[in-house]
């Protein structure tokens, strides 16, 4: 194919380029937000309650701390790496907020930034594990994974704990011109990751090592800083989605967020993120993580057996990837 | 009858014990639990530390963090027995999985007093456990008496959320709480959704019944975590007068809960108690006393009517108990 | 005038195997000077040294007169060596413009302090650029790994014409090609000797070296044992010396 092309006039090149471009201006991210669109269309439709405000509202709120999740272990996944911390370290972070002010006696101010430092601490330390010693990021995360959780657990002696002040609470379940402050919250911090992502250097060269490790090297990139600078971020943004969760439900619990590392990691993928790196975006993370509370709460509604419930988010992870890689081979006997 | 029986075993227990006090310091205990992080099983442990130090004698508390976590407690249980304790008393996550295991354990000679939840054996000292089946049948005898309270009528619609799949004790509380409604024809099941034990997932399953159904007039929640997350719904939506929510278990949450008339009946086990009366009855059974295969430790119902009378006291807060391994007794 | 890039005397070991035994090499501006060698001759050892890869036990590497000491790719880069290599040089996800630039981007600050990259400025020249090599890249492909072999090398080889890179060291870059496409790469190669550059060219294909080359060089055993200008040798004198057959 390349031969033909090369050996063609320069118009009809011109030509074929047009063409890739409009292939590429539809990425995944298009087609996952279509699915997306026609689920809510379906739920409306099957399910009287679904598009009423208290319903939108309450799904609003709930992707709010699964997308903050999702758009932190973004970073890592576009390295092509991975961070199997995130949910444990949200869960940590609850922990160690709650009890700055019900066993501490802290402000909130103070437990806020106490808690944001210990997250960022432990990131930069997920990050520098993995490039400095070479040990695999699934490797050091899957011990951050199991240690910060018992962490959580050793700190809080398994339990949870109770007497956050009402305000914490009062602000998750408040709304700027109908629409819930934690929703507001989490389209901030997306924006602030998708202009780090699309708009700076840093952001690039994670695309760049997420590419090719040893080109970004070549270039002069100093991989090590990124690296660390995008587990920092993983992490910050756990902390982040593990204070709300406390603000949410008024108490820090050591299981909070259980399992949910791997809620976010497939939000990312079915958003068009690639695990061999490189690839994803703020925008495809918000919509898989959308895809997925909506699943959630259509099954709720309709009343859709808790488990066939898993199974039907299984079939979607692996339906989306098919379909990614299908789109990827056709594209690359076109090109 | 049961009960007679249940204080002559316990009475002979503590003679033969009361013999020879001043001796067990060398005795050891293991103490293992389904989860090492609630509430509950927090205070099983504080019943079993309080009992190591009125008889004097060491315990470990062991157990995984998670109650999904089925094989690591079997690693538990067969590490516990290699070292050889004085006893053991054990939850047992899967009443499957641990079978084998108690057996081994006590054919290796260590007696073993089975707490909270069965294994399928019968090989092991007792059975020391809440009814949960009885807990359910109570939860729908409260729903139903809320119910009665606030519409004047028997009908409505009913949901219940299950903390977790495939675990024993929360199977039959939501069996005991099933048949239990049908008692009530008026009264109806119309949904039921299965957690994974996360208090932000019974949230937002409760928020989204609630949606789904406008006209719900209760919701059982089978375990604290859920109590915790569908308690932040009820009052989230304001429906705290409407829907009559009955949920087990007392984390601080729930008991604010229940002051703050969110929840209206909480169904309480007593977990101080089996840790307690567990370290004493495994001690005693290392001493050749003999026990009945089950002693049920008996459910309370905590209301904003009793939670501050006396008799609830002990439930909620174990630093006020009464103590005394005459069980039934109090 | 001292020649561009200057080798002398360099001497490599790994631990007890001898690699180069003191090699001497000039290039002048505007030459290719084709290397070439048996497998294991140390052609990729010498051109790993110029690129600041390795570094030289004992020997002088000079550009433009000047000793430098090149620690490190980054440096090379900073110097002016680019190294076009067989497949390790482009970010296969990021776009032809985002890897011309790739460590080098131009910013602007949004609304006067954030330091953001300047993409319509990177777009303007790559398509500026592209159309001065008359290659035939979609400008706009949104990924490098779309492209064929022989195209990706032309973006590597752009890089470096784009960025005024005095010394250009091709690795082997027609080795993966098809053969309408190492014409091209051919003719990019002398497109940069035409605009001043230096341009160190290995390869197997004698063909190929004799067509694209001013002089060529052999290596054998880690000494430099020929240099001739191309149109004063051929294929089976190269031969004689790569293999070692000189009749010595």
């Amino acid at each position: 194919m390349g031969e033909g092309t090369l050996s063609k006039a320069q118009e009809p090149a011109v030509r074929v380029s047009m063409f890739e471009g409009l292939r590429h201006r539809l990425p995944l991210e298009t087609y996952v937000l279509a699915l997306t669109v026609l689920v809510w269309i379906l739920l409306a439709v099957f399910s009287q309650y679904f598009w009423t405000t208290g319903n939108i509202t309450d799904i609003l709120r709930q992707v709010s701390i699964d997308a903050i999740l999702a758009f932190g272990s973004l970073f890592p996944i576009v390295l092509a790496g991975i961070d199997l911390s995130v949910g444990s370290v949200a869960g940590l972070a609850g922990v160690i907020f709650s009890m700055l002010i019900a066993d501490a006696g802290q402000g909130i101010l103070v437990a806020l930034v106490v808690t944001v430092v210990a997250g960022l601490i432990i990131g930069m330390v997920n990050g520098w594990a993995s490039e400095r010693l070479g040990i695999p990021p699934f490797i050091v995360t899957l011990a951050g994974l199991q240690g910060y959780r018992g962490l959580a657990l050793l700190l809080s002696g398994g339990l949870t704990i109770a007497g956050m002040p009402p305000g914490l609470q009062k602000f998750a379940l408040s709304s700027v011109l109908h629409v819930p402050s934690l929703f507001l919250l989490m389209l901030a911090f997306g924006l602030a990751a998708h202009f780090l992502l699309a708009y700076t250097r840093t952001g690039r060269y994670m695309y760049a090592i997420g590419s090719n490790i040893e080109s970004a090297r070549r270039v002069g990139i100093r991989v090590t800083l990124v690296v660390i600078i995008s587990y920092a971020l993983a992490s910050l943004y756990a902390t982040i989605s593990g204070l709300l969760l406390v603000a949410r439900l008024s108490m820090g619990a050591p299981t909070a967020a259980t399992g949910s590392e791997l809620a976010a990691i497939a939000a990312a993928v079915v958003g068009g993120a690639s695990l061999f790196g490189g690839r994803g975006t703020i925008l495809g993370c918000f919509i898989g993580a959308l895809l997925f509370t909506t699943i959630g709460n259509g099954a709720n509604l309709l009343g859709v057996n808790s488990f066939w419930q898993m199974v039907i988010e299984g079939l979607l992870i692996a339906f989306v990837v098919y379909f990614d890689n299908l789109q990827k081979r056709r594209q690359a006997g076109l090109g | 009858m049961k009960k007679v029986l249940l204080i002559a075993a316990a009475a002979l227990g503590c003679t033969v014990i009361g013999a020879q006090a001043g001796d067990f310091s060398k005795a050891k205990i293991d103490v293992i639990v389904k989860a090492t992080t609630s509430q509950y099983w927090g205070t099983v442990f504080d019943g079993a530390r309080q009992a190591a130090k009125d008889l004097g004698l060491s315990i470990a508390t062991l157990g995984a963090p998670s109650e999904l976590d089925v094989a690591q407690e079997v690693q538990i249980l067969e590490n516990a027995t290699a070292a050889k304790p004085t006893g053991i008393v054990i939850a047992a996550t899967n009443a499957q999985a641990l079978a084998q295991p108690v057996d081994a354990a006590t054919k290796a000679g260590i007696p073993v007093v089975v707490i909270d939840s069965d294994a399928n054996t019968k090989n092991y000292v007792t059975f020391l456990a809440t009814n949960n089946e009885t807990g359910g049948q109570k939860a729908a005898i409260e729903m139903a008496r809320c119910i009665k309270a606030r519409t004047g009528g028997d009908t409505g619609k009913v949901a219940y959320l299950t903390a977790l799949a495939g675990a024993q004790s929360l199977n039959d509380r939501d069996k005991g709480f099933v048949e239990q409604l049908k008692s009530y024809p008026g009264l109806s099941i119309v949904e039921h959704r299965v957690g994974n034990n996360e208090a932000s997932r019974a949230l937002s399953d409760s928020e989204d019944l609630l949606t789904a159904h406008p006209d719900l007039v209760g919701i059982f929640a089978d375990n604290e975590l859920e109590g915790d997350g569908a308690g932040t719904a009820v009052s989230e939506k304001g429906l705290g007068s409407k829907v009559c929510l009955v949920a087990f278990d007392t984390s601080d949450q729930e008991i604010k809960f229940v002051r703050s008339g969110i929840i209206d009946a909480l169904i309480v086990q007593n977990p101080y108690m089996m840790g307690y009366a567990g370290v004493w009855y495994a001690l005693a059974a290392a001493h050749g006393v003999v026990f009945p295969k089950y002693v049920d430790t008996g459910v309370s119902v905590v209301t904003k009517d009793n939670i501050d009378s006396p008799q609830m006291g002990g439930l909620l807060d174990p630093k006020k108990y009464v103590l005394s391994p005459f069980l039934g007794a109090q | 005038m001292a020649p561009l890039l200057e080798v002398e005397g360099l001497v490599k070991s790994f631990g007890p195997v001898d690699v180069l035994h003191g090699v001497d090499l000039s290039l002048a501006a505007g030459e290719v000077l084709a290397l070439v060698g048996d497998n294991g001759a140390g052609k990729s050892t010498l051109i790993k040294h110029v690129a600041g890869v390795y570094r030289p036990d004992a020997g002088e590497i000079r550009l433009e007169g000047q000793p430098v000491r090149v620690e490190s790719p980054g440096q090379a880069r900073a110097l002016g060596i680019e190294t076009v290599y067989q497949d390790l040089a482009l970010a296969d996800e990021l776009s032809v413009g985002a890897n011309i630039f790739l460590g080098r981007e131009p910013v602007k600050h949004l609304f006067g302090f954030l330091p953001i990259i300047d993409n319509r400025r990177i777009r303007t020249e790559t398509d500026a650029l592209l159309a001065r090599i008359e290659s035939q890249i979609p400008p706009r492909a949104r990924s490098v790994s779309r492209l064929s072999g022989g195209q990706r090398q032309a973006v590597s080889i752009a890089r470096a014409l784009y960025w005024r890179a005095k010394v250009v060291i091709m690795d082997e870059p027609t080795a993966a090609l098809a053969v309408m496409e190492r014409e091209h790469v051919i003719g990019l190669a002398r497109r940069l000797a035409s605009e001043g550059v230096g341009v160190i060219y290995i390869g197997h294909n004698l063909i190929e070296i004799l067509e694209v080359a001013d002089r060529v060089s052999v290596m054998y055993r880690g000494r430099i044992v020929h240099i001739a200008k191309a149109e004063e040798t051929n294929q089976q004198e190269l031969i004689k010396y790569m293999t070692g057959f000189t009749g010595k």
